[in-house]
């Protein structure tokens, strides 16, 4: 709804037309209808879809359950009424994937900032929208909440009301929030270079949460980090999507393998098979991160087939990442061989 | 030392030998399983609360090993194992609840994961076998140690045998490891021969202690140790 420049009427509301007149407080306001942009992205379909239902909702609720909402709104201090606190806090929930809730809740829980930790930095650049660092919410109900906002031309200056939600996140990705695609789903051009970005972020209750307290940023759109002005490196991880993980005498059905620093320690889960009986098999990769050079793990693996299940085998992990050789190789080393296993667990890599 | 006061399937206090810091905790220590406890039955996995000032609320995943009383043989395998909302998971299989109460050792590393960068400290050392009595040979092994714990992983060459060697307790004596370990260690001995009636592999439990590990066969047991032995494990230090 747009809001007219204050003019101040005494004492009528109703439409007529185009024009909407509302009181709030001791003042009148006029506005007009607001237009629909007859945009049609899949998106947008999506969102308005989702708002409409929500607002149906609230005409399909009790006298009763609209009651409960509007003492609740009055509790809140502001000038929300019962209608906006219901379509407030249902939009969230379908947002968080939760279902309408007719009831009022017992309690609003406001939303509150995110923490960060020494790792925390933020890359706004053309290839990518990543933060790192992020503290989870202790209350495990919260979800990530982003708003976000480019500004357009290079004067347009304190744009915070055009933020618009970019994401909802159940939990970050052991701190990291990639939220690339996401941007680009919802603004469909990437960021260029020297770019203003507006950022808002905040935990939200994904049952009762309205957003209250956010963290904001505001930052240049560039190649380096925000705060410690380093290019993006990639997580010292290596998952199936890098391999070819079918070869004639082998299957890998999953891979996922991450380092952890200071000392070299990897945590992983590796499913695989060997087609031919032969002790190790092999897969190739396109290049991997500079974490990885010549890593052996020795861990402990069973059979997955249904002959040998639960047998344990020690499973040799070796990954090469040098220019010549590119490959990961699983051997049994010990214990007894069974062509079907998974192995995982943490542990140290050495040479 | 953490003591652990609750969990989901009916088991008393558990006390694990700990180390704890906000990139990596060690925890080692064993847990006693009745099958037939109708909070073990309800449970899909098993919890067991940590300290709510435990350092690491999330782990990625780690390992533990179950060992059970099957007959002699005491096969077992090795689970998933993890922490998640200040709690430490088990995975659950059922395979030998028919066999009494079972073992879950814990002699693990937990640690998590996000790490951008390249700079890491990769660090081996070197043990040697005293023995003289040619019942231990490395294949292969890995040793580090740092002030607060070890981690050892070890295949062999050679390895006791209970149908040549007999059945014991057997010491495999090295130099260069930390006095100040100890504690019990699943060790793989399978043998060379299955018994497609039966899942899992043979194991054994030894004893580490003043750089040594101590362990022996159970009297019957045929086919255990040999030369596909092995053992993996991570220990606080003393």
């Amino acid at each position: 709804m747009k809001l007219l420049p204050s003019i101040g009427f005494s004492d009528f509301s109703g439409s007529a037309g185009n024009v909407t007149a509302r009181k709030s407080g001791a003042k009148t306001y006029l506005s007009t209808r607001t237009k629909h942009s007859r945009k049609k992205t899949k998106y947008q379909a999506a969102t308005r879809c989702r708002f409409a239902d929500t607002v149906r909702g609230y005409a399909k609720i009790s006298e009763d359950q609209r009651r409960g909402w509007i003492s609740l709104a009055r509790g809140t201090g502001t000038n929300m009424t019962g209608h906006n606190l219901y379509v407030a806090i249902n939009t969230y929930r379908k947002i968080c994937g939760k279902p309408q809730c007719a009831d009022a809740p017992a309690s609003l829980k406001p939303s509150d900032y995110i923490n960060m930790n020494d790792d925390f930095d933020m890359w706004l650049s053309p290839e990518r929208v990543f933060i790192t660092g992020v503290i989870p919410s202790e209350n495990p109900a919260d979800a990530l909440l982003i708003e976000m906002y480019a500004a357009q031309s290079a004067g347009e200056a304190n744009a915070w009301n055009k933020t618009v939600i970019v994401a909802v996140l159940q939990e970050t990705d052991w701190g990291d929030v990639d939220l690339t695609q996401a941007f680009l789903k919802k603004f469909i051009t990437p960021l260029t270079i020297g770019q203003m970005v507006y950022m808002k972020l905040c935990w939200i209750d994904a049952e009762c949460g309205y957003v209250k307290r956010f963290t904001r940023f505001y930052m240049e759109a560039r190649e380096t980090s925000l705060y410690n002005r380093v290019p993006f490196m990639p997580r010292a991880r290596v998952t199936t999507e890098q391999l070819t993980p079918e070869t004639q005498d082998a299957g890998c059905t999953n891979f996922d393998y991450e380092l952890s620093p200071v000392l070299k320690i990897t945590s992983n889960s590796i499913s695989a098979m060997h087609n031919k009986g032969s002790l190790g098999c092999r897969f190739y990769h396109n290049g991997l991160p500079s974490a990885f050079d010549f890593d052996r793990t020795y861990q402990y693996s069973r059979g997955t087939g249904e002959k040998m299940k639960y047998m344990i085998q020690c499973t040799e992990v070796l990954i090469q990442n040098s220019k010549y050789t590119k490959t990961i190789t699983l051997t049994c080393k010990a214990g007894y061989f069974t062509d079907h296993f998974e192995t995982f667990g943490t542990y140290f890599v050495t040479s | 030392m953490i003591t652990l006061t609750m969990n989901n399937f009916g088991c008393g206090s558990i006390t694990l030998k700990d180390y704890q810091s906000a990139a990596i905790c060690v925890l080692n220590g064993k847990i006693t399983v009745d099958p037939t406890n109708p909070g073990y039955m309800a449970a899909t996995r098993l919890e067991l609360d940590l300290p709510a000032d435990f350092a690491m609320p999330k782990s990625a995943m780690s390992t533990a090993i179950l060992v059970s009383n099957v007959p002699i043989d005491r096969y077992g395998t090795v689970l998933h194992c993890w922490i998640e909302n200040n709690r430490l998971c088990i995975e659950k299989i059922t395979e030998w609840d028919s066999f009494g109460n079972y073992e879950i050792h814990i002699n693990s590393a937990f640690v998590t994961r996000g790490y951008h960068g390249d700079d890491f400290l990769k660090v081996s050392y070197s043990l040697t076998i005293l023995n003289t009595d040619n019942l231990f040979r490395f294949s292969d092994y890995r040793y580090v140690e740092t002030n607060d714990y070890v981690y050892f992983t070890a295949f062999f060459t050679d390895f006791p045998r209970y149908s040549k060697n007999g059945q014991g307790p057997f010491t495999l004596q090295l130099s260069g490891f930390a006095p100040d370990v100890s504690g019990e260690i699943p060790l793989v001995v399978h043998g060379n021969v299955i018994d497609s009636s039966k899942k899992g592999s043979r194991l054994t439990v030894g004893f580490f202690e003043n750089g040594n590990l101590t362990f022996s066969y159970p009297e019957g047991a045929g086919n255990m140790g040999g030369q596909s032995s092995f053992f993996n494990f991570f220990a606080v230090r003393n």
